[in-house]
């Protein structure tokens, strides 16, 4: 149902979704791998519901636009479009939108908004102080540590390479194409980094920060736009390497 | 009106279980979240979606879930009478019945304390415009990515002459004896919106009703399709080129791949 896409790019997706050899998952009406609010992706109580599947009362139903995405055990959607919810853990790009005596408000592409405070960060802040060692506008890449019911997410800066960043820029992708950016095992990225010398933070909600040469960063950019027009196709790593050998080159 | 018989064909010719024709494009705004452009006989009707997002202005916003403002509008020119541009009685139920069916529709309690914005801009008015608005509006919020139960697939029926006839043109409507918007989830069969003007009686109501739901099932299906196709590249893309379910069979519905917006255009080309 796939077109044969070996792709050793982003997570696995194989040509298997479709099969509907079985009555799980037997939805005729969808084309291909791409699934529709409200599709019919299998039997409840068949197979774990992950993201962007809803349990209904005898099927499992998609509840976002995006590609379906089965595991041996579970079943899930990635989405072609769609606002970064937080999870815990997830690893950021956030600016300080507001601080207070003794937190932080950051933008993290998310319409609740974070926060971070003080005792969470690698400083010994003292009350009151917050403004000196970051204001609105800064960077900086730090960790979910919770998300609340509302949705709104404790950040924390206490970590391996969390940390602010000074200089550089924050440029956007679809957050659910930064897998594919990536790579598996981190392999894209590298690439991108190695072939244009730049400094490059990944945030899960789609921000990424990049610092470096002016070229590089063009490059950079180039790269960040194709992987954000590309949710739907394959062979998006081999044109990535494309464009960083044709610069190369050139 | 009064003097066709009860056996004659529509104003229009149609049959009385035909819809206009329907041409319906998902993504046709690129500053928008999401968006959609339907044409539906002769309305012609934008939506864009925005969201979810922080209001600029905090009151009524809930904090267990999101908020549907749906904004219904009617360009000056939509009409062959200049409409006086604003908000009015109308476009104010229209906009509030809109609302409320499309929150029955998307996952509001996944985004607390936010807002969800769904502009309709109307630029043509031929009646029917809510039943458009509202199968555009369910198509634009699943391109923006919003979680979602469902699409929402909307069709009026009418009484002409004592006879019930499905999606009533601008005269039908006029000097007709009634008539009925339906919006359904397709899925469930939910029924999300259900109006009635003018008096239909039991029996007419339960076939009008019957009708009405049948259309909306052929309307999921241009849905289906026109979101599908946003994301169907020959040649490129992972996903197989979807399998028309246009109702062959029937002029009624047509998915025109030759005329589309410039914009999708593009996106082919590349």
């Amino acid at each position: 149902m796939i077109r044969g896409d070996p792709a050793p790019d982003g997570p696995k997706r194989v040509g298997m979704i479709m099969s509907a050899q079985d009555n799980d998952v037997a939805n005729e009406r969808s084309s291909g791998n791409l699934v529709l609010p409200g599709d019919r992706i299998g039997r409840t109580g068949s197979i774990r519901a992950g993201n962007g599947v809803m349990k209904g009362e005898r099927y499992l139903i998609a509840t976002q636009m995006g590609l379906l995405i089965r595991s041996e055990r579970s079943v899930h959607v990635i989405p072609m479009k769609g606002r970064y919810r937080p999870g815990k853990g997830d690893f950021l790009i956030g600016i300080v939108k507001d601080h207070t005596p003794s937190r932080w408000f950051f933008d993290i592409n998310t319409p609740q908004g974070a926060r971070l405070h003080s005792s969470d960060t690698p400083w010994s802040v003292d009350f009151g102080r917050t403004g000196e060692y970051m204001n609105v506008g800064d960077v900086a890449y730090l960790k979910v540590m919770e998300v609340d019911d509302m949705g709104r997410a404790d950040l924390t800066m206490k970590g391996p390479g969390l940390r602010k960043l000074r200089s550089g820029q924050v440029m956007g992708i679809r957050p659910s194409q930064v897998p594919r950016l990536i790579g598996r095992n981190g392999s894209l990225i590298a690439a991108v980094k190695r072939r244009t010398g730049c400094r490059i933070f990944i945030g899960k909600n789609g921000w990424i920060w990049v610092d470096g040469e002016d070229a590089g960063i063009e490059m950079v950019r180039r790269v960040l736009d194709a992987v954000d027009e590309r949710p739907h196709m394959g062979g998006v790593s081999e044109h990535i390497l494309g464009i960083l050998g044709e610069e190369e080159r050139g | 009106m009064a003097a066709k018989g009860a056996n004659q064909g529509r104003t229009d010719g149609r049959s009385d279980d035909e819809i206009r024709p329907i041409r319906l494009h998902a993504g046709v705004l690129n500053n928008a979240h999401g968006s959609a452009y339907i044409e539906w006989g002769k309305n012609k009707i934008m939506v864009g979606v925005y969201g979810p997002r922080k209001p600029a202005r905090q009151e009524g916003l809930r904090p267990d879930r999101a908020l549907v403002r749906c904004t219904y509008n009617m360009a000056p020119f939509s009409v062959s009478d200049r409409k006086r541009p604003g908000r009015d009685r109308r476009s104010l139920e229209i906009s509030k019945v809109l609302s409320e069916a499309l929150t029955n529709a998307v996952l509001v309690e996944r985004f607390p304390r936010t807002v969800i914005d769904v502009n309709v801009e109307v630029l043509e008015a031929d009646a029917g415009t809510r039943c458009a608005a509202l199968t555009a509006a369910s198509v634009a919020l699943a391109d923006a990515g919003l979680q979602m139960r469902d699409l929402v697939s909307a069709c009026a029926v009418g009484v002409v002459d004592g006879r019930v006839v499905l999606d009533p043109s601008r005269d039908e409507d006029n000097f007709g004896d009634g008539d009925m918007p339906i919006g359904i989830l397709p899925s469930s069969g939910e029924i999300v919106l259900l109006q009635m003007d003018g008096a239909l009686g039991p029996d007419q109501f339960g076939s009008a009703l019957d009708l009405g739901v049948e259309a909306c099932r052929r309307i999921h299906a241009l849905q289906r399709d026109a979101l599908l196709m946003r994301y169907c590249q020959d040649g490129v893309s992972r996903i197989e080129k979807p399998p028309f379910s246009g109702y062959g069979g029937t002029d009624t519905i047509i998915m025109d791949d030759e005329e589309v917006p410039p914009i999708w255009r593009e996106e082919v080309m590349e």
